[in-house]
């Protein structure tokens, strides 16, 4: 064992230490001031980082002449005043650009990205019993998002509850697949944080 | 005027945008394109507010000592620390890098880690075969749990086979649906918010 | 006071064991071996099937949380990129990662000998996600400007022919907030290929994307880093950490178990209460 002789080496082990105590002892006053700590830190990352970009593409060319940005510019400072009390209306006018500039960009290719593509892909030659199952699995997961809730009365019309109960089996599979996962994604983290301490703190 | 003018500049520029994509009309596409590199310039500024906010939420509470004022002087101290050796000193300064190196990347890093002790407790507690639907998700899932790993192929060749079986067919499968309706929805409510049905996004009452 | 169920463990014993069966194979490594999966082997084949000098744009979107899963796959797949003699451009969206892919470069492109702005190039830190993968289809020096060091693009050698998005050949996207902009932006409006390397947690969701085309591959979480690892010839901290992987699962599986047959026991003794 080579225990580190690096300050920051140190002070990250604390700090991994401090949060990882939160586990055995919830929420101490030590966990809460280090977590403190790490939100100021953060906070002042973004910053930091979102100051060099304004300096990098509005400021400096401002100052060489080049006025193309005056607009955004000027609408970026109006946002700016919603942290004034009383003035927030006045930020409607960026946000509308901000949430339709959103939607209008996405929208043009939601159509063909997610919903055109999937549904070719979908249609599959019914050779085989994996095409068979991916066809059929696709229509009852679309029969139980569609027709339960509001419109549950056109399942017992047309007598679908077999098919919604369908849709619901393929999605808990879906949704088993997705925990396996998810677990393994949580582990690799702590696992990352283990070995920072019995590798780079203790020299494991 | 405080609801109507945006209103309409969110008609224009989501329908700016949405039309850039089938129409070829050379003024249209000119300022489209122009729009595009302000909403850019426009997502900086709004980066600024919130960091902003946080300190105009922690200020006043430390004023008037408040709640866990004690907490918040910690965080401003930090962040003015980190903004003013970022800035005036510079990113590859030893202040910063400390701070980015020291708490920044242990803290990010670890407050997520915490989420496998949670999912695994959790897991333990709550996951029963009770019915079917239950049962089905408790065998896929831990058949994906040893897929995922090496210690499943170690066990048997066929455990890799059958966990890809069921990320390709039945997953895929719910996947696909999942993407179809989803899809579905963005569309209808960013149109909503375009053609200003959907009001939510202005706030307030005036 | 709380009844003590020998099928249901306190949630501290839970923690602890967790905690055991991940610090032992760190210290004490099993090696259990690692078998590439059918998407890591198509990422691997479509790199190497690209001519040297071709260009990839990489874009990191995750943030610190999710760095100890994602991380190694950057390394693996850049390092793949040196030996391949592409050109990368590197940028991000999370404004935490900008210090983070400084390094990420100088520990594999400036580690193999590669030259700053002919064969790499750090693009920084961009706001606005989707509109900015959007503008960038209109030019890239409009959304940049300057590099992360503050040089101009213009004066950048390898900018020169680079200026638009789908000017450049593939897209790598290291993702843990969403594959959609990408495919939005990128693939759906330039059929740009992709390869995506998301976290654990998104990659049931994206496997129809890869059987649609629209990705080329999609590398999930850290078994697939230690996969391509393993491919390149070059085992590292993903590597390290499957044994670790492989015992804290069996862990967390043998506890369900334990915990269903205890459900069913009590399930058995309140079936007789109840007939009795």
């Amino acid at each position: 064992m080579h225990i580190s002789n690096d300050p920051v080496v140190w002070l990250a082990a604390f700090i991994t230490v401090s949060f990882l105590s939160f586990v055995f002892w919830n929420d101490s006053p030590f966990y809460k001031y280090v977590q403190s700590a790490y939100l100021g830190v953060a906070a002042g990352v973004t910053v930091v980082v979102g100051w060099g970009n304004i300096k990098n593409q509005v400021i400096t060319p401002l100052t060489n002449g080049d006025f193309s940005m005056v607009v955004p510019i000027i609408l970026g400072c109006l946002l700016l005043i919603r942290l004034i009390p009383g003035l927030n209306w006045v930020a409607r006018y960026p946000v509308a650009v901000l949430v339709a500039g959103g939607a209008g960009l996405g929208l043009a290719n939601t159509v063909q990205a997610q919903f055109v593509s999937q549904i070719k892909t979908a249609l599959l030659p019914l050779n085989s019993i994996d095409n068979v199952i991916m066809f059929v699995g696709l229509i009852a997961v679309l029969a139980f998002f569609f027709l339960t809730g509001r419109t549950t009365h056109t399942i017992e019309k047309y007598k679908l509850g077999w098919l919604t109960y369908l849709g619901r089996i393929v999605l808990m599979i879906a949704f088993g697949a997705s925990f396996g996962t998810t677990v393994m994604g949580r582990c690799s983290i702590l696992i990352g944080r283990l070995q920072f301490l019995l590798t780079n703190f203790l020299g494991l | 005027m405080k609801r109507t003018i945006p209103l309409i500049i969110a008609f224009l520029v989501g329908m700016g945008l949405v039309l850039d994509n089938f129409i070829t009309f050379a003024p249209l596409n000119t300022s489209m394109v122009s729009l595009r590199s302000w909403l850019v310039i426009l997502a900086l500024f709004s980066l600024m507010v919130a960091a902003l906010n946080l300190l105009m939420v922690h200020i006043p509470r430390i004023m008037k000592r408040k709640g866990t004022w004690s907490q918040s002087i910690v965080l401003v101290t930090f962040m003015l620390l980190t903004i003013i050796s970022g800035i005036f000193i510079g990113t590859k300064g030893t202040v910063y890098q400390t701070l980015y190196t020291g708490i920044m990347t242990p803290g990010g890093s670890t407050v997520t880690a915490l989420l496998a002790f949670f999912i695994a407790s959790a897991a333990v507690r709550t996951f029963r075969a009770r019915n079917l639907e239950s049962t089905l998700l408790l065998i896929t899932a831990i058949i994906l749990m040893l897929s995922n790993v090496t210690i499943g192929n170690a066990i048997s060749q066929y455990i890799p086979t059958i966990g890809n079986w069921i990320t390709n067919v039945p997953n895929a499968t719910a996947q696909r649906g999942l993407i179809i309706s989803s899809s579905l929805a963005f569309v209808t409510i960013n149109l909503r918010n375009i053609l200003g049905f959907s009001t939510q996004w202005l706030g307030g009452k005036d | 006071m709380k009844k003590f169920n020998v099928f249901v463990p306190d949630k501290k014993i839970t923690y602890l064991l967790l905690l055991i069966m991940i610090i032992f194979p760190l210290i004490y490594p099993i090696g259990i071996a690692i078998k590439p999966s059918e998407n890591t082997i198509l990422a691997y084949n479509y790199i190497e099937a690209l001519k040297p000098g071709s260009s990839v744009i990489l874009f990191i979107d995750f943030g610190l949380g999710n760095s100890a899963e994602l991380t190694p796959q950057v390394i693996a797949c850049l390092k793949h990129f040196a030996k391949k003699d592409l050109k990368v451009y590197a940028a991000t969206q999370v404004p935490e990662m900008a210090t983070a892919l400084e390094t990420y470069l100088e520990q594999t492109y400036g580690a193999a000998g590669k030259v700053y702005g002919e064969d790499y190039v750090d693009l920084g830190y961009f706001a606005g996600a989707e509109s900015a993968l959007g503008a960038m289809g209109d030019s890239l020096i409009a959304v940049f400007k300057t590099d992360i060091n503050g040089t101009d693009l213009t004066t950048i050698p390898m900018m020169e022919k680079i200026v638009k998005l789908p000017d450049i050949n593939v897209v790598f996207a290291v993702t843990a907030s969403g594959t959609i902009p990408f495919i939005r932006q990128c693939n759906a409006k330039f059929g740009m290929p992709i390869i995506f390397s998301v976290n654990a947690v998104m990659g049931p969701a994206n496997v129809p994307y890869i059987q649609s085309g629209q990705a080329v591959s999609v590398l999930v979480g850290s078994p697939a880093a230690a996969q391509y690892e393993t491919i390149i010839g070059e085992p590292g901290m993903a590597t390290a950490a499957m044994d670790a992987q492989s015992l804290a699962h069996v862990v967390i599986i043998l506890l369900i178990i334990w915990g269903n047959i205890g459900y069913f026991i009590e399930k058995r003794q309140k079936k007789a209460e109840k007939n009795a």
